[in-house]
């Protein structure tokens, strides 16, 4: 119900966007630059990056708002932007890292196995933030998404670049992992 | 959960649903906190910087003149650019006459006020004249004079605005003051964001002004020189009636004033019936309370977003001991 208004309104951001308004680019940046940040911080679990990766989206957003009259939906163009952002520099990371590699026989960075006593103890926001990361690449995604601005499964798939069935399938997957997860740790939860 | 979600959990069993609506629950809070760390206003300065938007309003005044001006930039000023054109050509084309029954029709056209409402349930986002934006809660309505203008090229000393509801208003700095008229109360404000919240009983009227961001002015209706400034971020003030004085300002936590923003509910330290009245406007529904529950516990709650009514009224049930249960014209909460 809500939405509808939601959209609307976005529609008309969008195209003051299209014309260089700053006002309407600021007005979008207080309506979806919180869920971006969230979306990116989900993806990559670090509040320093996901700050500069959620300021280049929308910084690119600005700089493509000529091209912007031909955007469908602008929540999926958005988040669209930023998972490139996000993809981005896990590729340019990735290539560091092997140059460094390279250079030294340094160890993997992969953090060492926590024993499930100091696991049970540590909250359960911290335990479920985690577990969050511990989603394959995609399912962790699709999941993220389907939480934000009431993006309907389309819009997802679009960001995506998958079909809205596979979406459904990482979700149900990543939902059905999580149980387990909650349930193995804390049962009295769920 | 959204419906998108819960309709991939249709077949399954109703143990296996209630255990992802407590996995999404759970994902919530995680989400609410990651939110949390996010500094909005630094990210947003340093596009400020990276793009000098600060200095646009050169770029704004060259949208407003006519000849430059682009289709979309219309959808703001829409009312005044149409009207400009419709006039210079009158003039031109049309005879003196037909131009006079224009304008007297224009003139009566001009002085009713525009009407922007959320109806029970809905939540609408507008735009106002002079580019700051309102966010209306279910059954609130929100009344100002077209353009902000006295007459037609003719500024009002302020920018105006009646509020009956509740509204987050986000304001563009500008020099003439933007005033929310409430019932009892009114608001002032220069560049700023806030919410207000109204609730009229038989008895009494109540307003209640939380601040976001920048400095506001609160004053009884009947009292404009007397003033409560709110100035830092969170704090809060109420008034009951016209003229006494607004209660000096509390902090709270924004998540609770604000949840209804993004479709979720919250009260804190509310009694059961400003509660009900609270979801009556969001949920667009009648509550009745058949109980005597004179001496409520005060109640805090909080949905992020998304809230559901049914899951609300649950737990507002288990905290005051009722139970509740759907009628023709909404629900009925009674002793169990």
């Amino acid at each position: 119900m809500s939405e509808v208004s939601v959209t609307d309104s976005l529609q008309g951001l969008q195209r003051r966007l299209g014309s260089s308004d700053g006002e309407a680019f600021e007005a979008l940046f207080d309506r979806l630059g919180t869920p971006v940040f969230r979306f990116i911080s989900g993806m990559v679990g670090d509040t320093p990056l996901a700050h500069d990766l959620t300021q280049e989206t929308f910084a690119q957003l600005w700089e493509g708002r000529d091209r912007i009259d031909d955007v469908d939906s602008l929540q999926a163009y958005i988040f669209r932007i930023a998972r490139n952002r996000v993809y981005d520099h896990r590729r340019k990371e990735r290539r560091r890292r092997s140059q460094r590699a390279e250079r030294s026989d340094e160890l993997s960075a992969e953090a060492p196995q926590r024993p499930d006593g100091e696991m049970s103890a540590r909250n359960l926001r911290a335990n479920f933030q985690e577990w969050i990361e511990d989603l394959p690449e995609r399912q962790r995604e699709a999941l993220l998404l389907s939480r934000e601005q009431g993006m309907s499964h389309e819009e997802i798939a679009q960001v995506m670049d998958v079909s809205p069935n596979t979406v459904n399938n990482h979700i149900v997957k990543a939902m059905s992992t999580l149980r387990d997860r909650v349930n193995h740790y804390r049962p009295d939860l769920l | 959960m959204p419906p998108d979600i819960r309709k991939l959990f249709e077949d399954a069993s109703t143990e296996r649903r209630r255990e992802m609506a407590s996995v999404w629950a759970l994902f919530d809070a995680e989400e609410e906190a990651r939110a949390e760390a996010f500094e909005a206003d630094r990210t947003w300065a340093e596009l400020e910087d990276q793009f000098g938007l600060q200095g646009d309003k050169k770029a704004e005044e060259a949208a407003a003149d006519p000849e430059e001006d682009r289709p979309a930039r219309q959808q703001q000023g829409a009312e005044s650019h149409s009207r400009h054109r419709l006039l210079t050509a009158g003039l031109r084309t049309v005879a003196l006459t037909a131009a006079l029954a224009l304008c007297a029709v224009g003139a009566w056209l001009w002085t009713q006020p525009v009407t922007v409402e959320a109806t029970g349930g809905n939540r609408v986002t507008a735009t106002l004249p002079d580019g700051s934006t309102v966010e209306l809660n279910g059954r609130s309505t929100l009344t100002y004079r077209r353009g902000f203008e006295a007459l037609p090229f003719v500024e009002l000393e302020e920018r105006r605005v009646r509020l009956d509801g509740e509204a987050f208003f986000s304001v563009q700095s500008g020099n003439r003051p933007f005033v929310v008229k409430t019932s009892n109360a009114q608001v002032t404000a220069l560049g700023t964001k806030f919410t207000v919240e109204t609730f009229e009983e038989t008895s009494s009227r109540m307003t209640q002004v939380t601040l976001r961001s920048g400095q506001v002015r609160f004053a009884p209706a009947d009292r404009p020189d007397r003033p409560v400034t709110l100035s830092t971020k969170g704090a809060r003030s109420q008034l009951t009636g016209a003229s006494g004085a607004p209660t000096p300002p509390t902090q709270i936590d924004l998540s609770y004033a604000e949840a209804w923003r993004r479709g979720g509910f919250a009260v804190q330290k509310a009694s059961l019936s400003v509660t009900l009245r609270k979801l009556e406007r969001q949920f667009g529904t009648s509550i009745r309370l058949d109980a005597d529950v004179s001496e409520s516990r005060p109640m805090t709650l909080l949905y992020a977003r998304d809230a559901e009514l049914e899951e609300v009224l649950t737990d507002i049930c288990i905290v005051q001991d009722l139970t509740y249960r759907p009628t023709s014209q909404g629900y009925v909460l009674t002793t169990p």
